[in-house]
């Protein structure tokens, strides 16, 4: 438990207990998450209450001494899709460039990520970033994209736990958690030009969609290949 | 290994997340390639600094609070479920009784902040039973339509009463939704006064009472918005269904002729009866479980016409 935060403890039966020592311990990342998700407290705190409710009420079927943090995240994940996210008609941009420019002045724009194609001298920015900046940044991302970098990169979930928690195949988490990295480092950029904490303008562009899905089933084409 | 196919593992790579082929195939590209190995500086580097950052929040402790008497209460109902299965077989059904009980009951749990903070665990505990008591109304995916019922068509000319419909669509999507409660009732006295300060009108719960028969609860109240403006939402119960209540202030010119008929409008939508009331400038919306008759009563004893 964390020096702030009051301490959660329900007394009771022995359900009771067991659900103090392996569930509520994980109320301040389940918090976290969700408010990032929902984008604010009010909907942010049902959802963890909903949450835990319902992982209260299954708790008979989870296995004690297994994954409770990830099993948890999995009852978020899976009410916040079905309710919260169908209830806000969320827009997912597949590419979510933002890109306003006339095609053609787009097409001969060099195509490259400040995250992975920059100069070396570019590389200090990021020594810059604040948490709001982060925080903020993250929620103009789309959902899934955002989901997977929270849970690999934030909270500390490996590829096949957060796998498991979104629902998707390992190689999904990784494709998505490549591209999200790459439209957070955009929009960290972005946010560091406008702020001028980096001099000029690096013109950060997202990479043909074309080449990266290719990139992506050539890799999963050979992973097959070795486990098979 | 080519820098082509290191582009999409380097994430994997610094991540710690390639297997051990993966991860020596990639080594060795590293040692012989300057490009790679500076891209796979950069996105380590953002990595830490993502994470550096990053200040994760804390849950707020009135959450805390509010689960631990969800909880609780859940756990109550949970024993009494079990208690009920044994004696008399499948199918336990808590009835309403017991459960207003239980949420009367003065903790029993050694919880010594629990104890302490007695309102607001209340509180909490009355939310989930609300939630827990009325849930078995409509189906959530059910698309509410939204009709004015036939004797308003009659009473009122439609030209107004239309422009209601985004608040009868509101009010029913929050009378569905399973909220937890910040004020208890019954007192609403001090339900009004909780609202001072935090919404920028004088809030003044409906007297269902009024009624002068049956039996009318005032649960509790929270904080809400309807389109985008901050609201006060009640809850009630009457002869055990679920009455809820949404208070605002429009701001906007009521007619004065309408302001004195005590303008009203009745709906139904998605099942349930609704009816929007302005009041001293003050618009409140009904929605409630009750058959329309009911309903109707109901509104009509609260907000008498001058």
């Amino acid at each position: 438990m964390t020096a702030v935060g009051m301490e959660l403890e329900v007394a009771g039966s022995d359900k009771m207990r067991a659900f103090n020592e392996e569930a509520l311990i994980h109320v301040d990342a389940l918090f976290g998450v969700a408010l990032r998700l929902t984008k604010n407290e009010r909907d942010a705190e049902d959802l963890v209450q909903d949450t835990l409710l319902k992982a209260f009420t299954h708790f008979g079927k989870y296995k004690r001494g297994t994954n409770c943090k990830a099993w948890l995240f999995k009852i978020q994940t899976n009410t916040f899709i079905n309710r919260y996210r169908k209830k806000s008609r969320e827009k997912v941009f597949l590419v979510d460039d933002r890109d306003h420019r006339p095609l053609q002045d787009r097409a001969v724009a060099p195509k490259r990520n400040i995250l992975e194609d920059g100069a070396e001298d570019e590389g200090d920015w990021y020594q810059k970033i604040f948490s709001d900046d982060v925080k903020s940044a993250l929620e103009e991302i789309p959902t899934d994209f955002r989901m997977v970098v929270l849970l690999a990169d934030l909270y500390d979930f490996s590829y096949k736990e957060t796998a498991e928690i979104v629902g998707c195949p390992i190689g999904t988490v990784m494709s998505r958690l490549y591209r999200g990295r790459r439209l957070l480092a955009a929009k960290l950029v972005d946010h560091a030009v406008n702020s001028g904490y980096i001099k000029h303008d690096p013109r950060v562009d997202i990479e043909d969609e074309n080449g990266d899905v290719q990139k992506v089933v050539e890799f999963k084409r050979r992973r097959r290949k070795r486990s098979g | 290994m080519d820098c082509n196919e290191f582009n999409f593992l380097v994430h994997a790579y610094v991540d710690d997340e390639l297997d051990e082929r993966e991860r020596v195939e990639t080594e060795v590209h590293l040692g012989a390639c300057d490009t790679c190995r500076s891209k796979a500086r950069r996105v380590s580097r953002f990595r830490q600094a993502l994470r550096e950052s990053y200040e994760p929040e804390t849950a707020p402790d009135s959450l805390k609070v509010r689960l631990v008497a969800a909880l609780e209460a859940q756990s109550h109902v949970e024993a009494q479920q079990a208690e009920a299965a044994s004696a008399s077989g499948p199918a336990p059904v808590v009835p309403l009784d017991t459960m207003r009980e239980a949420t009367r009951r003065p903790s029993t749990g050694t919880n010594r902040w629990l104890l302490a903070g007695g309102g607001l665990a209340a509180a909490a505990a009355v939310a989930l039973l609300v939630t827990a008591v009325f849930s078995s109304g409509a189906s959530e995916d059910a698309s509410p339509t939204i009709a004015p019922s036939g004797t308003a068509r009659a009473e009122r000319p439609q030209s107004r009463n239309m422009g209601y419909e985004p608040i009868v669509r509101e009010s029913v999507s929050w009378h569905r939704r399973q909220v937890p409660i910040e004020i208890t009732g019954p007192d609403d006295a001090r339900v009004n006064h909780w609202f001072q300060g935090k919404v920028d009108f004088k809030v003044k719960t409906p007297r269902f009472d009024r009624r002068g028969d049956g039996d009318v609860n005032l649960l509790g109240a929270r904080l809400s918005n309807v389109r985008e403006k901050q609201a006060a939402y009640v809850v009630y119960e009457v002869d055990g269904s679920k009455v809820s209540v949404l208070i605002f202030d429009r701001n906007e010119k009521v007619p004065d002729s309408a302001a004195r008929a005590g303008e009203r409008g009745f709906y139904n939508a998605g099942g349930y009866n609704v009816a929007v009331v302005e009041e001293q400038g003050v618009t409140y919306s009904i929605t409630s479980d009750l058959s329309r008759e009911d309903h109707v009563q109901l509104v009509n004893a609260a907000f008498r016409p001058k």
